[in-house]
């Protein structure tokens, strides 16, 4: 037994050149990602939430490498992804899958279920007979019934096209699925039927969940651990549980806070986080949260925090973190 | 907090696209001060309901086939002209729908946006209707109005697009908001921005509201009143507060089930989902339309199609025979 965690990554950083004007000059780089830490054990579910545009989804395309990162390492089931080459990569990539956000943009209109399904023990060159039962056996996992695999998309709901995106994913016995964003665009009562079936298939083929949500309830019910993003950066990382009875991160509160909740009436009206995310072409000094955030003093302004250790598997990238904590997050705004 | 005659009366509203009745008997009323959500998944009919008041289904697709639509000061709107009627939009009615670049033209300043309805409506000069403009971006929190004003669309971000909207649909101080999604394209955060200022120009203004969402969360967090639709009935309405306490059609308590919040399911860890999926309108079933998805469903529900039965006073009703047998 190997007490290695499955998923190791350091220093991840992508960034993009951002090109305007007639001559399309280079006249800045967006940092999407910059400098994620993360690890993820075998059938953990770790949650990346955050708002859009705080990279969380090129963060989980980088660790697949789907988008090639500008610096930092990927270390999938003890391989180093950066150092290996074409062939090592692709074997590791049968056991490292993806689930998309919308069933109807990332399924081929015109293949029918079964060649979508089974497309990747085609590439990974199984026998026909091999590839039909292997379909059979997917679809039936899944709860969609196997004599429909000869169908195409569009005569499937959206809750049954993304069982096939999930039976595509898992055809080559991955141990760890990016789920980005799977259920948003899914109608509540259906969403439920698929949380459900994410959470069946962890638990039966002992798959590890890197599962990106903008949906603090969904992810306080799905997750091991959560680790919330801001600007390209994890601002606060924690079990599932601490994170939502002590959030520690000032920008955590403000999410939370913001979210609506069936028992909690009018949240909303409890000081929701004034301003919006900055252009993240020119991203604040120091802490990059701190024109947004209640508690920032000088030192937020001037430098950037560490993701600090705060025990119990907690971190959060806070300078003030436990003065806002002792007061339980009551301490006045300090004006310096 | 609300109070007299309804700002608006809907009364068995129907919409037929072609053979499919999309709004099937719609009934509800909103008063000043008030605000009604109607929830429901895809296909509820909950936007329909939203368009037909507005006399905004496409003529090529559908009609309003049924019902009155009673509007304080304009009676039945369904009996308007077409020019009454884009009065009505303009000046009696605000609209706030789910994707703001949709009612915002890419090619105009926002504050001549905002302006336009002054002028049209109102009869204000080019130069009092952007003063008027200014102060309504201000009104609705979107900062340095002066020369957000001059911004065109795409400068703004989407929640201040949405703030943008939002001015553009109280600039003629309207009777009633009619909002279709107007926060689900938004972050959780801005979502909490825009919820607040809902609820800070109906204080203000004592405009009445219509609130068109998918999720239940929100509906606990502003709703006065709630209408639960499902395939394009109403299945359960009454005071928010209630059905979300103690809901009584068996489609509202799976909803409820469905929304995850910590430690649903227990140790089992799983959601209540409901099985299966909403049928098509153009293939109901027969009797009830839920019954394929209840867990109660009997003999009854298959034959036999239960009306919005109440129960008690204050309009809580449910269009199932359970609520019969339960009263």
């Amino acid at each position: 037994m190997t007490t290695a965690p499955l998923l190791e990554v350091e220093g991840l950083e992508v960034h993009y050149p951002v090109h305007r004007g007639p001559l399309q000059r280079r006249v800045g780089m967006v940092r999407a990602v910059d400098g994620v830490d993360l690890t993820l054990a075998r059938g953990e579910t770790l949650a990346l939430v955050g708002e859009s545009g705080c990279g969380k989804s090129t963060l989980g395309r980088a660790v697949l490498r789907l988008e090639e990162p500008t610096a930092g390492r990927v270390a999938f089931e003890g391989r180093d992804l950066g150092a290996v080459g074409k062939a090592e990569l692709r074997d590791a990539r049968r056991r490292m899958r993806m689930i998309f956000q919308d069933p109807q943009a990332s399924l081929n209109p015109r293949f029918r279920v079964e060649d979508i399904v089974g497309e990747a023990y085609d590439i990974h060159g199984l026998s026909r007979q091999e590839r039909a039962a292997g379909v059979r056996e997917l679809m039936a996992l899944v709860g969609l019934s196997p004599e429909h695999a000869r169908r195409f998309p569009h005569e499937f709901s959206g809750g049954q096209r993304q069982r096939i995106g999930i039976a595509r994913a898992l055809a080559l016995h991955p141990s760890f699925v990016v789920c980005d964003e799977p259920v948003s665009a899914l109608d509540v009562s259906v969403q439920a039927q698929v949380v459900n079936l994410l959470l069946e298939l962890q638990e039966k083929l002992g798959l590890a969940y890197l599962f990106i949500s903008h949906d603090l309830h969904l992810v306080e019910f799905f997750a091991d651990r959560v680790a919330v993003m801001y600007l390209g950066r994890i601002v606060e990382t924690a079990p599932a549980k601490a994170l939502y009875r002590r959030p520690r991160h000032p920008y955590t509160r403000a999410l939370l806070a913001a979210s609506p909740s069936l028992d909690g009436e009018g949240h909303h009206r409890r000081a929701p986080l004034q301003g919006e995310l900055p252009s993240p072409l020119a991203p604040p000094s120091g802490c990059t949260f701190h024109p947004r955030c209640p508690f920032a003093v000088d030192r937020c302004r001037a430098e950037a925090p560490p993701l600090r250790d705060l025990g119990d598997g907690v971190a959060a990238r806070c300078w003030r973190a436990e003065e806002i904590e002792a007061t339980g997050g009551l301490l006045a705004p300090a004006h310096a | 907090m609300s109070d007299g005659a309804p700002v608006l009366a809907v009364e068995g509203l129907r919409t037929s696209f072609g053979p499919v009745r999309a709004v099937d008997g719609v009934s509800f009323s909103v008063r000043r001060g008030e605000t009604l959500c109607i929830v429901g998944e895809s296909g509820s009919g909950k936007s329909a309901t939203a368009l037909s008041i507005m006399g905004l289904i496409p003529r090529a697709a559908g009609k309003v086939v049924d019902g009155t639509v009673r509007l304080a000061g304009r009676g039945d709107l369904r009996r308007l002209d077409e020019t009454s009627m884009a009065e009505v939009r303009g000046r009696d009615i605000g609209m706030v729908f789910q994707e703001p670049m949709s009612a915002l033209n890419p090619v105009f300043r926002i504050g001549s946006q905002i302006g336009e309805p002054l002028r049209v409506h109102r009869g204000l000069s080019r130069r009092e209707a952007h003063e008027r403009a200014v102060e309504l971006l201000a009104m609705v929190g979107v900062p340095s109005p002066a020369q957000r004003a001059l911004d065109y669309p795409h400068q703004l971000s989407g929640g201040m697009r949405q703030r943008a909207v939002i001015a553009m649909a109280i600039a003629c101080e309207p009777a009633l908001i009619l909002a279709d999604e107007p926060t689900t394209a938004l972050d959780v955060t801005i979502q909490a921005q825009i919820l607040a200022l809902f609820e800070d120009l109906q204080d203000r203004l004592g405009v009445a509201m219509v609130f068109i969402t998918h999720d239940l969360r929100v509906v606990a967090e502003i709703a006065d009143q709630v209408c639960v639709m499902y395939a394009g009935v109403v299945v359960e309405q009454g005071a928010a507060r209630e059905v979300l306490r103690n809901p009584l059609h068996p489609y509202t308590q799976g909803l409820l089930g469905c929304v995850p919040r910590a430690g649903a399911g227990g140790t089992s860890r799983r959601l209540n989902a409901i099985p299966g999926t909403v049928p098509s309108l153009a293939a109901l079933p027969q009797g009830c339309r839920f019954r394929s998805r209840c867990p109660h469903a009997f003999g009854r529900c298959a034959e036999e199609e239960p009306p919005l039965l109440h129960q008690g006073g204050d309009g809580r009703a449910s269009r199932c025979w359970l609520t019969e047998a339960a009263a």
